[in-house]
């Protein structure tokens, strides 16, 4: 077995190397379940440590989508070996998506890998939704959280709409709805009727966390 | 053309006080038909119905210099079958993260940065290009026809609007360029891509991004410089890299080429998106006098670093019009002409694009252009 705490340090560090070479370790050591389930959680921590960092302006979003990636090829290389136990039951579910009329997709990205290594199940519907794309995928699996993502400033429009058609839906007492991107602050948060806003990734996953607990 | 506009600019760029803070708005297509109401998709491919919106946003919001941008054209595109620029679901052209170099492509690239663009990358993005296809070159002419029928009718346009509304030309004037590194990442390999490369293989990007500087020359200055005129340079990804990475990869190439830009008479207008304070200094390093129009940032401290030397303008958030009381809207805009205006070197510019008309309450925004043009005086 490895050391979970050098694991964790590692990925925080952002040394690919390092962690691949860990893993390839772990890997090639036939293990249980359990010690995968470990070392998941170690690179969960790691994660921590990345969005710790951001939140202290010590890393940037470039730092961010390098620790989404590696994190990304830890979890394709472990899931194999996760298969026989099974993995840790999901925080909660997450609906995330672009919403209507644009087309971007990266902030949505970076913040699904971290919702996805802090323990949360996420169904993506893409770039560019409709509201009803929104409640629809959020009704049928009965989502806690709601995340709207949007570059452009025309996406605090659409998020708005999105908003009204939970509740049209009898949606809206049911889950959380967040709000990430360019062009979102407390004014527009507030304006749109979302729960929380936030531009920094890290900092959301923690909040989405207060939601499930 | 109203000769007190055109002093007033020539003044802003000579770095000499004007009369008043020069004004230029930046509305797109899309907001210009939310607000004549009239349907987009028909406006992209009828000139008179296009002319309409744009009258409607001259008509309605004050400004110095003609307040519409529209650049990216799908009739162009289309033939093309870009990836690059495609429209959403709304009708609205936006440009999605790319991949059209493969990372074993850098070593060619920065052997022969213009062959492999011609040969490989071009056909990627615009798979219509593809040289293996008979029609490649009809596909071509068809773009290329268009692109001078609807840049002729955008002109058009333009001079007929700016005539009937006394417009001063504003400083996007047709040169256009990106910064080495933007190039390297935006239309090449990719946001998600470069940020792994520089981690992974910095000397072939450090290589690669020198390679596209004298292809972004090349595109920013004329044969025939015109003197005065603004070579438009959008500004990407350095509030998102390290300062390290900011130091090696991008400020060296952007630096040689916003000098060569002044080398043949002319300067920079630079949009510096998302947050550039934590690079205030090395704006302040470049040659006197580029324009820079900003999106976020801590504008005490811009003006402060960068005001002294360059010509700076934006910040204001048309969404705030949506938020807050028409009054609160003109505080805001005072507190910013009272940061900026001192000292001159100053311009009245939106920290973005106006992308659609749901995104701003029109008549607060007609009283923060009424009041900026009627107090912004010194």
């Amino acid at each position: 077995m490895i050391d979970t705490a050098v694991l964790k340090q590692k990925l925080g560090d952002l040394d690919e190397d390092g962690v691949q070479a860990l893993l390839d370790e772990f890997a090639a050591g036939t293990p249980s379940a359990e010690e995968t389930q470990q070392v998941v959680e170690a690179c969960q921590q790691g994660m921590e440590i990345v969005g710790e960092n951001f939140e202290a302006g010590t890393y940037f979003v470039g730092d961010l989508m390098y620790a989404a990636q590696i994190l990304t090829a830890a979890l394709e290389q472990l899931k194999p070996l996760m298969s026989a136990g099974g993995g840790q039951a999901a925080k909660g579910t997450v609906v995330l998506g672009t919403v209507a009329g644009d087309i971007h997709d990266i902030g949505k990205n970076i913040f699904k890998a971290l919702l996805e290594a802090a323990g949360f199940s996420v169904i993506d519907i893409g770039i560019d939704q409709a509201p009803s794309a929104f409640v629809e995928t959020a009704k049928t699996n009965g989502a806690e959280i709601v995340a709207l993502s949007g570059v452009l400033t025309l996406s605090i429009a659409s998020m708005k709409e999105t908003i009204e058609a939970l509740a049209a839906a009898g949606l809206r007492d049911k889950v959380k709805v967040m709000i990430g991107g360019n062009a979102v602050s407390a004014e527009t948060c507030e304006f749109i009727g979302a729960d929380y806003w936030s531009k920094n990734a890290a900092a959301a996953v923690k909040q989405g966390l207060t939601y499930v607990s | 053309m109203s000769e007190e506009k055109l002093k007033i600019r020539e003044d802003l760029l000579a770095g000499r006080v004007p009369k008043r803070v020069f004004m230029q708005l930046r509305f797109t297509l899309e907001a210009a038909c939310g607000l004549a109401g009239v349907d987009l998709v028909k406006a992209h491919f009828d000139p008179k119905t296009k002319l309409q919106a744009y009258r409607k946003v001259c008509e309605t919001f004050y400004s110095d210099s003609f307040p519409i941008e529209n650049v990216r054209w799908p009739e162009v595109y289309a033939p093309l079958g870009a990836k690059n620029w495609v429209m959403s679901s709304t009708g609205a052209m936006q440009h999605p993260e790319i991949e059209s170099m493969l990372i074993e492509d850098y070593d060619e690239y920065i052997e022969d940065a213009f062959g492999t663009i011609m040969k490989k990358i071009l056909p990627r993005i615009y798979p219509k290009l593809d040289p293996a296809l008979p029609g490649a070159p009809l596909s071509f002419a068809k773009a290329y026809q268009r692109q001078q029928a609807t840049g002729g009718e955008e002109v058009g346009a333009q001079i007929a609007l700016s005539e009937e509304f006394d417009y001063a030309p504003g400083f996007f004037v047709g040169l256009f360029c990106e910064a080495p590194f933007d190039f390297l990442s935006d239309q090449l390999r990719g946001f998600r891509n470069i940020t792994l490369d520089v981690r992974r293989i910095p000397e072939k990007v450090e290589a690669a991004v020198n390679a596209s500087l004298p292809l972004m020359q090349r595109q920013a200055i004329p044969r025939n410089p015109i003197p005065g005129f603004t070579v438009f340079i959008p500004l990407h990804l350095a509030p998102y890299l390290r300062p390290a990475d900011f130091e090696r990869f991008y400020r060296p190439t952007f630096d040689k080429l916003i000098r060569e830009i002044n080398k043949a008479g002319m300067a920079a207008f630079l949009f510096a998106e998302e947050d550039w304070t934590r690079y205030a200094d090395a704006l302040a390093a470049l040659p006197e006098n580029q324009v820079i129009q900003f999106e976020n940032g801590d504008v005490q401290k811009i003006k402060e670093v960068v005001g002294g030397k360059q010509i700076i303008g934006g910040f204001f958030d048309p969404l705030i019009t949506l938020t807050r009381s028409k009054e609160a809207c003109i505080d805001e805009v005072k507190r910013l002409l009272d940061i900026g205006m001192p000292g001159g070197k100053f311009f009245f510019a939106f920290n973005r694009h106006v992308l659609d008309i749901a995104s701003i309450d029109v008549s607060k925004l007609v009283a923060v252009l009424d009041y900026v043009h009627e107090h912004a005086v010194y």
